[in-house]
């Protein structure tokens, strides 16, 4: 039997998960050497919903990882496949609504987890409007009109 | 009790700056040029060398083929990238050679040149005038003069008129996109006023002026810095080397040091010694200046090989990093024109990678650091021929118009 570590959400849920499984965030991992997990992690601001989701993105990368270790010697024939399956899960796993998108990206960037941080950030960019990215971010513009327009003529050609 | 409010949620309007430099340092370089109207404080930030240095998709080398452009990134890991640049001519031809410039890339071409930014992908071309013939491009920089004014970017060719047979300069401006001849044409081509011969023809560009090793063609041994200044379109005599004479076959690479000073690499072709010297204090501009060098790294290590190789771009790339302990990085390529990267420290190897993904051999390789500068007035090709094909429909289609019409009024009075 592998050891467990409980999560608490900010909610006060339990989530019990593998040793292995928390490992993958670097700050649990820093936890578990310092021997510091006894009676649960406390994750004030991780939420439920974030958690869960965090847990599977875990787990399912423990398991990729454990296969292509096992495969190692068939890389040629799996390998390309397993990274190929990893990336379409990967990909369905962030088609989520813009305000989990940020608490899952919030999350990696808290518990460091370098792969969600990296596939959170580039999913919440991508093919963003200068407003929609106001909005996700809360910026209020400090352009006048004028300058707006100003730096946009200047960069054209990246607009086209 | 049961928290109610995520306290995420609450922050996301303090969202902290370090997490948003996070995430801007894995948006790709052309997205990133629009998200410059974001706000200022985005606008600035893509400016900002630390910035850049620390994002996720930055380089330190670009190396050339016959038909891909690479880049090579070292965090540390060495790592190469295929750069999906379009840079026409390509297909084919190495360029004849490669000068960097505040990231920029100047790809001197057959029949004229491309300059580019790799890590935002904008391009631009030269082209030669049909009497220009083996045009040399020099250098990249910009009239370091023009104070408080915007920096627009010019190149510098060497190249023979072959209606007049006389060797002449150009300078072409890419705010304007016009060129103009510099220096007067010459019966004898050897560059500037006969007086001194380029050990290599790559220009180093530092506050807008071009820089070369060059040697006294009257002293063949004897060592200087050359200069070229795009705002008076003259050469001078700019300083002494701290290694005064030199063999021929010795490696020796003049670079841009900290962003405002110079450093020069020396290899003894005999004991593959390597010696680097780095200038005391800045550069500013000027015409002459009496510059202090001292010795920055000296080191002999047996594993090392010979870094000039004559069938290629002769000379090695390097740059040092002073950062956390002293490096220095050289990329040249190996005697079957494989490019190799090698990770120097104070007095050791610390690492050589062959760049196995670098598949033609004998490619061209510098030292480019990323930045989001522009390829200025970068005009629309593309669009320029839709519009002249749409004229000539237009024409086309009222010729018709105008036949079909007296052809009915001829009709008529018939």
């Amino acid at each position: 039997m592998s050891k467990k570590i409980i999560f608490e959400s900010s909610e006060g849920e339990s989530f019990e998960v593998d040793e292995a499984v928390a490992l993958e965030c670097q700050t649990i991992k820093n936890m578990i050497e310092d021997d510091c997990t006894d009676g649960g992690i406390p994750l004030a601001n991780v939420n439920s919903a974030t958690l869960t989701k965090v847990i599977d993105y875990c787990k399912k990368h423990v398991e990729a990882a454990a296969a292509a270790e096992a495969n190692a010697g068939d890389k040629d024939i799996y390998g390309a496949n397993k990274d190929i399956e990893l990336k379409t899960w990967d990909e369905e796993f962030v088609k989520v609504d813009q305000p989990l998108l940020f608490d899952l990206m919030l999350a990696a960037n808290f518990l460091i987890i370098p792969g969600l941080l990296d596939l959170t950030c580039k999913t919440m960019m991508r093919g963003k409007t200068v407003l929609q990215i106001r909005e996700i971010f809360h910026i209020k513009k400090d352009y006048t009109d004028a300058e707006e327009a100003e730096v946009r003529k200047e960069n054209a050609w990246a607009f086209e | 009790m049961k928290h109610n409010k995520n306290p995420i949620m609450e922050n996301k309007e303090k969202l902290p700056w370090e997490l948003v430099e996070e995430i801007l340092s894995r948006v790709p370089p052309k997205p990133l040029v629009r998200f410059r109207t974001v706000c200022k404080r985005w606008n600035t930030l893509f400016d900002d060398n630390t910035f850049i240095n620390n994002h996720k998709m930055t380089f330190r080398f670009i190396v050339v083929t016959k038909s891909k452009v690479y880049s090579v990134s070292l965090n540390p890991e060495i790592e190469v990238s295929e750069l999906t640049l379009d840079i026409p001519g390509l297909n084919n031809q190495k360029p004849n050679d490669l000068v960097d410039c505040n990231g920029l890339l100047l790809c001197g071409m057959k029949e004229g040149a491309v300059v580019c930014n790799p890590w935002s992908g904008q391009i631009r071309c030269i082209k030669a005038e049909v009497s220009q013939s083996s045009l040399e491009y020099r250098g990249l920089g910009y009239d370091g003069n023009r104070i408080g004014k915007k920096i627009v970017y010019e190149t510098l060719a060497f190249y023979l008129n072959t209606i007049s047979s006389t060797t002449a300069w150009r300078i072409d401006d890419l705010g304007t996109d016009t060129w103009k001849q510099v220096l007067k044409e010459v019966k004898d081509e050897t560059p500037p006023q006969n007086l001194f011969y380029m050990h290599s023809t790559r220009g180093v560009s530092l506050n807008g002026n071009l820089f070369w090793v060059a040697y006294y063609q009257s002293h063949r041994s004897l060592l200087l810095v050359v200069s070229f200044d795009f705002g008076s379109g003259k050469y001078f005599n700019f300083c002494g080397l701290p290694c005064v004479e030199n063999d021929h076959s010795d490696a020796l690479v003049l670079r841009v040091f900290r962003g405002d000073r110079f450093s020069l690499l020396k290899q003894c072709h005999v004991t593959k010694k390597i010696q680097i010297w780095v200038a005391k204090d800045k550069i500013d501009n000027g015409h002459s200046r009496d510059v202090k060098w001292m010795t920055f790294m000296e080191v002999s290590i047996p594993d090392l090989p010979y870094l000039v190789q004559k069938q290629s771009y002769p000379q090695p790339s390097y740059f040092i990093d002073d950062k956390r302990d002293k490096r220095l990085v050289v990329c040249s390529c190996d005697v079957n024109g494989r490019a190799w990267i090698y990770v120097v420290g104070e007095s050791k190897l610390i690492s050589k990678t062959r760049l196995d993904s670098v598949v033609d051999p004998w490619p061209l390789h510098c030292t480019c650091f990323p930045s989001l500068v522009m390829v200025h007035g970068c005009p629309r090709e593309d669009k320029e021929k839709k519009k002249k094909k749409q004229n000539y429909v237009l024409i086309f289609l009222s010729l018709c118009f105008l036949f079909g019409c007296l052809g009915s009024l001829s009709c008529f009075l018939a």
